[in-house]
C-alpha cells in the first residue's frame, strides 16, 4: 500500500502536514523512554486471571502483574515476588519466601496473606480462572509468617513453580481483584492509566521494587484490520509489532532500514480445532479425512520468509518428550474422500469455518477452505472479531471448525478437559493424563507424554498444523525485545532504546 | 599657620513629603517599575504570541493533520475498494474470490471507521452520512458481485467437468456475465460518487489548513509589529533610566568626590541641591567637613598656646628663663657686635609680701611688676622672669647710659605705683643690678656682673639701681 497521493497539490499539503506532525512528534522521536506496541487482538479485559485470551497476558503479564516466579525468554524459571522456594522431601510441601519490599500500584503492601488470597482465588471455581485445572494439585495454602507461604500439594508436581509463573497465577490484592478487569492494580513495573476499552497506556510505577526500567511509558494499540496495521507500520506509528510474519508487507518494511525483524519462535501450536459435538466431527473417520485433506506445506506459504515446524500432535518440538508425528496423516485428498465416503458423507457434509481475526488465521482459513472443498466438503467462512470468537467459539462452543493458535506452553492437558471448547471427551486420554500428572520420574513421564501425543494423533482430535513463528518487527534501535516467547508476554522491563 | 573663618553650616531642611515619593529611591523605583512593566509587557506579549502559535501549530499538527490524513486515507481506501472489486471480478476460484472478499470486507470495515473518525474529528456527522451510504451501496454491490462470481466459478467448474457442455449452463453463464457487467457499471458509478465525496473532504480540510496558515501568518505579522514596538519602549525606558542615573546620581557623586578631593575642602564647596538622598549625603558631608575644620582650628589654637607657654612665664606673660637663655645663646655674637647692657631686677622683700598677704597677692605683685616693666621699657628690650621674684633685662643697640636711665625710671615707676589689692595698697620696690658689656666679655659675664651689682643694691638698702662701672682691670684681664 502506498501513501503517495495522486494529486500534486494534495502531495504538497501532505508534506506540510507531515512537517507539522514532525514538529509535535519530534520530541517523541527523540524520546527514548516511551514505546508504542501494536497487537492485533484487543484484550476482552485486563485481568489475566479471568480470561483464556493471551491478548490480556501480552499487555499485562510481567508489566502490570507478576507472579511468585517468572519465566524468561529462554524459558528458564527465576524468582519474581518469591525470592526462594523449597520443596519438602516428600514433594508435598512447597514453601515460598516472599519479597518484603513489594507494593501494589495503589501502595497497598504485598505479603503472604495477599499471596494466599491470590492462590485461593485462583483455585476457587467461582473466580472464573480458565487455567484453574493447572493448579488443582494445590490442596491447601497457608501463611507461615508475614513473608512465608506454604502450599500443601495433593501429589508431587515438579512443574508447579513453572505454572505459578504463568499469567493465570499472578498476584492480586483482595481490595482490587474484583476491578482488575477494568482498572488493573498489580505489583509490576508499570501501572495502567485509566482505560477506556481501547488502547492501553502504561506508565512506570515509581515505587516499583525492582530496577527502574528504561522504558517509562508504553502504549499498546490494537489493530485488527490488516490494511490499517500495514498503514500504521508504514507511517511509523508503531515501534513494535510482535507477530508480523504473516503480514504481507513486513519484508518490504524491513528493507526500509527503520524497521528490523526478529525471528523467534513461540510455544503456540496452530491447529484446526474441531467441535466434537458436531455429529460428523464426532466420527473419527471424518476427522482423519480432514487431517488428510489439508496440505500443510501449502498452508505455510502464508509465511514469506520462514518455514515453521509442522506438527502432528498438540505438542511443541521444543519439548524433550516431543514425538515427530508430522507424517501421521500425509496430504492425501483421495484418502480423505475415501474416509468421508466411509463415514457416509459422500456428498452431503457442510461445515462452517469460524476464523478469529489474527492474520495467520484469516489467511490460513482460505487454504483450509480450499482444501476441504477439494474433497467435497462445503465450507462457509465466518470471520469473527476476537470478542465474538471468545464468546461464540471458546465459551458457547457454537462452531464447527476454527483455526487458532494455542500459545500457552505445555498445554496438552486441555484434551483431558471435556468441558474445553473442543468438546473432546476421551476417557483413555483423561486416564493417561492423570497418570502423567502422577509420574515424577522424567523418563517414564516422557514416555507417557509420547503416548499422549500418539493418542491425540491417532484419534485425530484436531488437525494439528504447525508451530506458530514469532517474528516481531520493531523500530531499529529498540532493543530487549524477546526473540522467543515461551509464554505470551511483551516484557517492557527488558526493552530499551539504543 | 593661617586660619580661615568658616560660615556656620545651616541644617538642611528635611522635605515634608515622604522620601519614598520625592527621593532618589522613589524616582529610581518608579523608573525601574516602568522599565519592568514595559519589559514584562514585551515578554507577556511574546509569550502570548508563542502560546497562540503553539495552539495553532498543535491544532494544525494534531487535528488538521489527522483530519487531512484520515480524509486522504478514506479517499485512498475508497479507491482501493474499487481495486479489490477488480480482484473479485478476476477470481477464477473460490480461494481468490474469498481472498478478494476478505480484502473488500477489511477495506470496507476500515472505511467505516475512517468515516467515524473523520466525523468525530470534524464534529459533524451529517455530511458523512452520504459517504457512509455510498460505502454501504458499494459493499452491497460487491456482495452481489461476489454471489455472481461464485456462481460463475461453480458454473465454469461444472462446465469444465462435463465432457459436453450443457447449453443451459452456457446460457446461464452468459446471463451471469451480463449481470456482472451491469453490476460493475453500477459499482463504478457508486465508487465514483464515493471517491468524489471523500475527495471533497480532503479539499475542504486542505482549504481550512490554508486559511489557518494564512491567519497564522497575519497574526504573526501583527504580533511582530507589537513586539517591535515593545522592544522600542524597552529601549526608551532603558535610555531614560540610564540618563536619569547619569545626571541624578553619577555626576552629582562625581562633583561631591571632586569637592572632597581638594586639600582643604570647605563646606561651601560641597554641592547640596534638592532634597533627595544625595542632597542629604551632601549636607552630611558638609556638616562633617565643618566639624573637621572647627576641630582643626582648636588644635591650631592649642598649638599656639603650647608654643607661648614654652617660651613665656605663665604668670607674668614675660619670656621665661629658658627662652631668655636660648635667645642669648642664639644671638650672643650679634649682641656682642651690636653692644648691650645686662640688668637683673629683684623685688624687694618679696617673701614678706607672700608672708603677709599670701601667695596670691605675691603672684599679683609679680604680674604688677612685669606689667610695669613692659610698660616702662621699650619693646626692643628683652625681658624675662629669671626665677622667683627675679627678672632679667637685656638692652642692645642703645648706650649703657640710656639703659641706666630707663632702669632708673622703671625703679621709680615701680616705687611710685603701689599694688592695689582691695582697699589695701602695697608698696613695692625693686633692686636693680646693671652691668655694661665688659671688654672681651660675653653676655653671661655681663649678667654675672649685673647679678653682683644686684647683690650690692640689696646690700645698699634696696630700691636702687647699682651699676657696675668699667674698671681698668676689665681691660687688663680679659674675661
Amino acid at each position: 500500500m502506498s501513501l503517495a497521493p495522486t494529486w500534486p497539490t494534495l502531495r504538497g499539503w501532505l508534506i506540510i502536514a507531515f512537517c507539522l506532525s514532525g514538529l509535535c512528534s519530534g520530541a517523541a522521536l527523540a524520546n527514548t523512554t516511551s514505546v508504542t506496541i501494536d497487537r492485533q487482538i484487543l484484550p476482552p479485559h485486563l485481568d489475566p486471571t479471568r480470561t483464556a485470551s493471551a491478548s490480556t497476558a501480552e499487555v499485562t503479564h510481567m508489566n502490570v502483574f507478576q507472579g511468585l516466579t517468572r519465566i524468561d525468554q529462554h524459558a528458564q524459571l527465576s524468582p519474581a515476588l518469591a525470592t526462594d522456594w523449597q520443596l519438602s522431601e516428600d514433594g508435598l510441601t512447597l514453601t515460598f519466601q516472599l519479597r518484603e519490599d513489594v507494593e501494589f500500584h495503589d501502595r497497598r503492601p504485598f505479603d503472604a496473606e495477599v499471596a494466599a488470597f491470590s492462590l485461593l482465588r485462583l483455585l476457587d471455581p467461582a473466580s472464573g480462572n480458565p487455567q484453574r485445572q493447572l493448579y488443582e494439585v494445590i490442596e491447601d495454602v497457608s501463611v507461615e509468617d508475614t513473608y512465608r507461604l506454604r502450599l500443601q500439594l495433593s501429589r508431587p508436581d515438579a512443574l508447579l513453580p513453572f505454572r505459578l509463573a504463568l499469567s493465570a497465577a499472578v498476584m492480586v490484592h483482595p481490595d482490587s481483584a474484583a476491578t482488575n478487569d477494568k482498572a488493573p492494580v498489580g505489583t509490576g513495573p508499570y501501572q495502567v492509566l485509566p482505560w477506556a476499552g481501547e488502547a492501553v497506556s502504561l506508565t512506570h510505577f515509581p515505587h516499583y521494587w525492582g530496577p527502574t526500567p528504561a522504558i517509562r511509558d508504553a502504549t499498546f494499540t490494537f489493530t485488527a484490520n490488516r490494511f490499517e496495521l500495514e498503514h500504521s507500520l508504514s507511517v511509523g506509528n508503531v515501534d513494535l509489532h510482535a507477530d508480523a510474519s504473516p503480514l504481507p508487507s513486513h519484508l518490504q518494511l524491513a528493507l526500509r532500514g527503520d524497521y528490523s525483524i526478529l525471528k523467534g519462535s513461540s510455544e503456540g501450536e496452530v491447529i484446526l480445532a474441531l467441535n466434537h459435538a458436531h455429529p460428523a466431527l464426532a466420527d473419527r473417520r471424518v476427522r482423519r479425512a480432514l487431517s488428510h485433506a489439508i496440505d500443510k506445506q501449502a498452508l505455510l506459504s502464508i509465511y514469506a520468509d520462514t518455514t515453521p515446524s509442522l506438527i502432528g500432535s498438540h505438542f511443541s518440538p521444543h519439548h524433550p518428550a516431543y514425538v515427530d508425528l508430522v507424517d501421521y496423516y500425509p496430504y492425501d485428498p483421495e484418502r480423505a474422500r475415501q474416509l468421508l465416503a466411509e463415514a457416509g458423507y459422500t456428498d452431503g457434509l457442510e461445515l462452517r469455518l469460524s476464523l478469529p481475526p489474527p492474520i495467520y488465521a484469516e489467511r490460513g482459513g482460505l487454504f483450509i477452505a480450499h482444501d476441504l472443498e477439494a474433497i467435497g466438503i462445503r465450507v462457509s467462512l465466518e470471520r469473527l472479531g476476537w470478542a465474538e470468537w471468545l464468546d461464540q467459539v471458546f465459551t458457547r462452543k457454537e462452531y464447527d471448525l476454527t483455526l487458532v493458535s494455542h500459545v500457552e506452553p505445555f498445554d496438552i492437558d486441555i484434551y483431558a478437559r471435556p468441558d474445553y471448547y473442543f468438546n473432546y471427551a476421551n476417557e483413555t486420554f483423561q486416564t493417561l493424563w492423570a497418570q502423567i500428572e502422577r509420574t515424577q520420574e522424567t523418563e517414564q513421564r516422557h514416555r507417557l507424554l509420547a503416548e499422549a501425543q500418539q493418542l491425540l494423533a491417532e484419534d485425530a482430535a484436531n488437525v494439528f498444523l504447525y508451530m506458530k513463528p514469532q517474528h516481531s518487527i520493531h523500530r531499529t534501535g529498540l532493543q530487549g525485545v524477546w526473540r522467543n516467547t515461551p509464554i505470551p508476554a511483551v516484557v517492557l522491563e527488558d526493552m530499551y532504546w539504543e | 599657620m593661617g586660619t580661615k573663618q568658616t560660615a556656620a553650616v545651616p541644617e538642611q531642611p528635611v522635605a515634608n513629603a515622604s522620601p519614598w515619593l520625592t527621593g532618589l529611591m522613589s524616582r529610581t523605583v518608579v523608573l525601574s517599575l516602568v522599565l519592568m512593566a514595559v519589559t514584562l509587557g514585551a515578554i507577556l506579549l511574546a509569550l502570548n504570541a508563542f502560546t497562540q502559535y503553539r495552539l495553532t501549530v498543535s491544532q494544525l499538527a494534531e487535528h488538521k493533520t489527522q483530519e487531512l490524513m484520515t480524509a486522504n486515507l478514506l479517499r485512498q481506501q475508497t479507491e482501493s475498494l474499487v481495486s479489490s472489486s477488480a480482484l473479485l471480478l478476476l477470481a477464477n476460484n473460490h480461494f481468490q474470490r474469498r481472498e478478494a472478499m476478505f480484502e473488500v470486507a477489511d477495506r470496507a470495515e476500515w472505511i467505516d471507521r475512517l468515516i467515524s473518525q473523520l466525523a468525530a474529528l470534524r464534529a459533524t456527522h451529517e455530511q458523512f452520512e452520504e459517504i457512509r451510504n455510498d460505502r454501504d451501496r458499494l459493499v452491497e454491490k460487491l456482495a452481489r458481485l461476489d454471489v455472481l462470481v461464485q456462481q460463475r466459478i461453480d458454473l465454469r467448474q461444472q462446465i469444465e467437468r462435463s465432457d459436453t457442455p450443457n447449453q443451459a449452463d452456457l446460457t446461464q453463464l452468459a446471463d451471469i456475465e451480463t449481470q456482472l457487467v451491469a453490476v460493475i457499471q453500477n459499482t463504478r458509478q457508486v465508487s465514483s460518487n464515493l471517491g468524489v465525496a471523500a475527495g471533497y473532504q480532503v479539499t475542504v480540510i486542505r482549504d481550512e489548513v490554508g486559511r489557518t496558515v494564512a491567519d497564522l501568518n497575519t497574526h504573526i505579522a501583527s504580533q511582530a509589529t507589537l513586539l517591535k514596538a515593545a522592544a522600542a519602549a524597552v529601549f526608551v525606558s532603558v535610555l531614560v533610566l540610564v540618563i536619569f542615573i547619569q545626571f541624578s546620581v553619577v555626576q552629582r557623586i562625581r562633583r561631591l568626590q571632586s569637592s572632597m578631593s581638594q586639600p582643604r575642602p570647605l563646606p561651601g564647596d560641597i554641592e547640596v541641591k534638592g532634597s533627595d538622598e544625595i542632597a542629604h549625603m551632601g549636607t552630611t558631608i558638609r556638616r562633617y567637613v565643618d566639624n573637621i575644620n572647627a576641630k582643626e582650628e582648636r588644635i591650631l589654637l592649642m598649638n599656639r598656646e603650647l608654643n607661648f607657654l614654652a617660651t613665656h612665664d605663665a604668670l607674668t606673660q614675660l619670656h621665661n628663663r629658658h627662652y631668655f637663655e636660648q635667645t642669648l645663646n642664639q644671638q650672643g655674637k650679634a649682641l656682642q657686635a651690636k653692644g648691650f647692657s645686662a640688668a637683673m631686677i629683684d623685688i624687694d622683700h618679696f617673701k614678706r609680701i607672700n608672708d603677709n598677704f599670701g601667695h596670691a597677692v605675691g603672684d599679683q605683685a609679680l604680674r604688677h611688676v612685669a606689667m610695669l616693666m613692659r610698660r616702662s621699657l621699650p619693646e626692643g628690650v628683652l625681658l624675662a622672669r629669671y626665677g622667683g621674684e627675679e627678672f632679667a633685662v637685656l638692652a642692645s643697640g642703645v648706650s649703657f647710659e640710656t639703659t641706666q636711665q630707663w632702669l632708673e625710671q622703671l625703679r621709680q615707676l615701680i616705687a611710685a605705683t603701689p599694688l592695689r589689692v582691695g582697699d589695701i595698697e602695697i608698696m613695692i620696690t625693686v633692686s636693680i643690678g646693671l652691668a655694661p658689656q665688659l671688654p672681651g666679655g660675653d653676655v653671661s659675664q655681663a649678667f654675672k656682673a649685673a647679678d653682683e651689682c644686684l647683690y650690692l643694691a640689696k646690700r645698699s638698702g634696696r630700691n636702687c639701681v647699682t651699676v657696675r662701672p668699667l674698671r681698668k682691670s676689665d681691660e687688663e684681664e680679659p674675661q
